[in-house]
């Protein structure tokens, strides 16, 4: 693997990553508006 | 030709290749997508087993009504377990071990995008499986809440509660893992030339499916997580006393339980779509009208979460919503059951091992398919709601789609692993073994149902007593016909059989065929050219 094919691919895994945790904690305030 | 110059470029540049570990080192810190993928499949065979056997306790308490060997507690412990195993620790880690072992041979690539994390993903599969598994011997035991665990009843379960929502956490962050390491492979790791569009359709199915992963595992992680904190930490989510509601818990599971079912299904389509044309000599028929129907299903299992739930009390507006909806899916599963049938049409067919299991899979997934599209219409399903025809529609879609699957792509690709080629007799006779088990386990439980027989109980009236009987005896056949899959891949593994070439099946075309029998340890250092 090539440097710049891994750098390529950790910028795909952190956008993935964030996509994650944003939908838990997107969840959770959901799960709090309505109760 | 640019292509090519490019791939050996980049194997220039990559001069760090590690010999192969030996001893545990190997397996402890493996980062070679081969092994890890083989490490996934043997612990998906163990949590089979593991979940086998709780199905095979349940079956025997139902031998008879009345209660004879267990307290319902404990009954209830073991439908739910039973459920969360096969669920998180058998057909998931399987499919994924699939994932891990052909998706870098099929697209050129010469492992996971992160092997390191790789690794980790599977290693947490262990320790949230032993979590599981030990919550049977905390006080109070395992839960008993059903695999769904569904508030209050779960708010009020003991520790073994609390155990299986941090496994649950466990696993789904090494299902997230996953998902991001193969959707990263699949964009970033192609060979020059594999356009996705030329990809075969395990990887494509597989790609859709961890797009899937990433959105609903956070929602079931935001899901137990609010059971926690109701449990322990003075939260209301659930509890109508504290001013929430128990439905909010079931809207949150099923848009995670949704999608999870073709979490399960997809990837085992794509296996099908692999092993139906080999064995027909034939090009898969529609391989576009494939993908597009794959992205269909992923697309509307989002909108049709409440389904599950016809039984709650909503608007007839939104029960007909959700009924339109469901049944949208039947049309681009339609499409792949045409596909394959239309595959197989004036094919030069043979009937190997896994082709025997991709055709029974056709045949008995499509009942399940058609139970479903039953289930769907909410009328219908207020009828038959947790009933034993909804056990026997999702063991008709989950056994004999997924497992069936799996199984069929076991023996196609068992002999590129290790070399040798399966007995073949001997697999033959598994198939029909399982196939002929199965239904004698599940058919019956449509009749149950229909006749009223609710699921997770341990006792039941007399009138349910014969086809209860015939389920339990299809179970234990079913159950026993596993060892002999056992027995004939340990067979294959210790070379007893006919060395496999490298084209191991006449009509198999793909990357990963022109790979020498068994696999180098590492394979495709220098990316192939493809056409």
């Amino acid at each position: 693997m090539t440097p710049e094919q891994r750098s390529k691919n950790r910028r795909a895994g952190l956008i993935l990553a964030v996509v994650v945790l944003l939908l838990f904690f997107w969840t959770i305030g959901k799960g709090l508006k309505i109760v | 030709m640019t292509s090519v110059a490019v791939g050996h470029a980049q194997d220039l540049v990559h001069d760090d290749h590690h010999a192969k570990p030996s001893g545990w080192r190997r397996w402890l810190f493996a980062t070679n997508h081969k092994d890890i993928g083989l490490m996934y499949l043997i612990f998906s065979f163990i949590a089979l087993l593991e979940g086998g056997t709780l199905a095979l306790l349940i079956r025997i308490e139902l031998f008879e009504p009345g209660v004879q060997f267990f307290q319902p507690d404990l009954f209830n412990q073991f439908t739910t377990m039973h459920g969360l195993i096969m669920i998180f620790g058998a057909i998931m880690p399987a499919l994924v071990g699939f994932a891990n072992y052909m998706i870098p041979l099929q697209i050129g690539a010469s492992d996971m995008a992160f092997a390191r994390m790789n690794n980790f993903s599977f290693w947490l599969l262990p320790v949230g499986g032993l979590l599981l598994t030990a919550s049977f011997f905390v006080p109070g035991g395992a839960t008993a809440a059903g695999w769904t665990m569904y508030a209050p009843l779960s708010l009020q379960m003991g520790p073994g509660m609390d155990m299986a929502i941090f496994a649950i956490h466990i696993l789904g962050a090494s299902s997230i893992m996953g998902a991001i390491n193969i959707i990263v492979t699949v964009l970033n790791m192609r060979a020059p030339g594999m356009t996705l569009m030329k990809m075969p359709l395990f990887c494509w199915t597989w790609l859709i499916t961890a797009y899937l992963l990433i959105a609903v595992m956070p929602v079931l992680a935001a899901a137990v997580t609010m059971l926690l904190t109701d449990r322990h930490f003075g939260t209301g989510f659930f509890n109508a006393a504290a001013g929430g509601d128990p439905v909010l818990y079931q809207h949150v599971f099923w848009f995670f339980g949704h999608p999870e079912v073709y979490i399960m299904i997809l990837p085992a389509f794509g296996i099908v779509s692999a092993v139906i044309p080999t064995f027909s000599r034939k090009k898969l028929f529609g391989y576009a009208s494939m993908v597009y129907a794959t992205s269909a299903i992923a697309i509307l299992s989002f909108i049709v979460w409440a389904h599950h739930m016809f039984a709650t009390g909503m608007p007839v507006t939104g029960q007909l919503y959700f009924m339109y909806a469901t049944m949208l899916i039947s049309i681009p599963t339609g499409v792949k059951v045409f596909n394959w049938v239309a595959t197989m049409w004036r094919g030069s067919l043979s009937f190997e091992t896994p082709m025997l299991f991709s055709i029974g899979f056709i045949f008995v997934f499509t009942i399940g398919g058609f139970t479903g599209l039953i289930v769907a219409v909410a009328p219908i399903d207020i009828a038959v709601h947790d009933t034993y025809y909804v056990v026997a529609h999702f063991h008709y879609v989950l056994v004999a789609g997924s497992l069936f699957a799996l199984f069929s792509g076991t023996y196609y690709w068992l002999p590129k692993w290790t070399g040798y080629m399966y007995d073949e007799k001997l697999g033959k006779i598994h198939f029909w073994s399982t196939m002929l088990s199965f239904n004698l386990t599940f058919f019956p439980m449509h009749f149950l149902g229909l006749a009223g027989m609710p699921r997770r109980y341990v006792d039941y009236a007399t009138q349910f007593t014969d086809f209860h009987q015939i389920a339990t005896i299809g179970a234990f056949w079913f159950g026993f016909s596993q060892l002999l899959f056992l027995y004939i891949i340990i067979k294959t593994f210790r070379g007893k059989g006919q060395k496999a070439s490298a084209q191991v099946w006449e009509g198999a075309e793909g990357l990963e065929w022109t790979l020498p029998s068994p696999l180098p340890f590492h394979t495709f250092e220098t990316p192939p050219e493809v056409k």
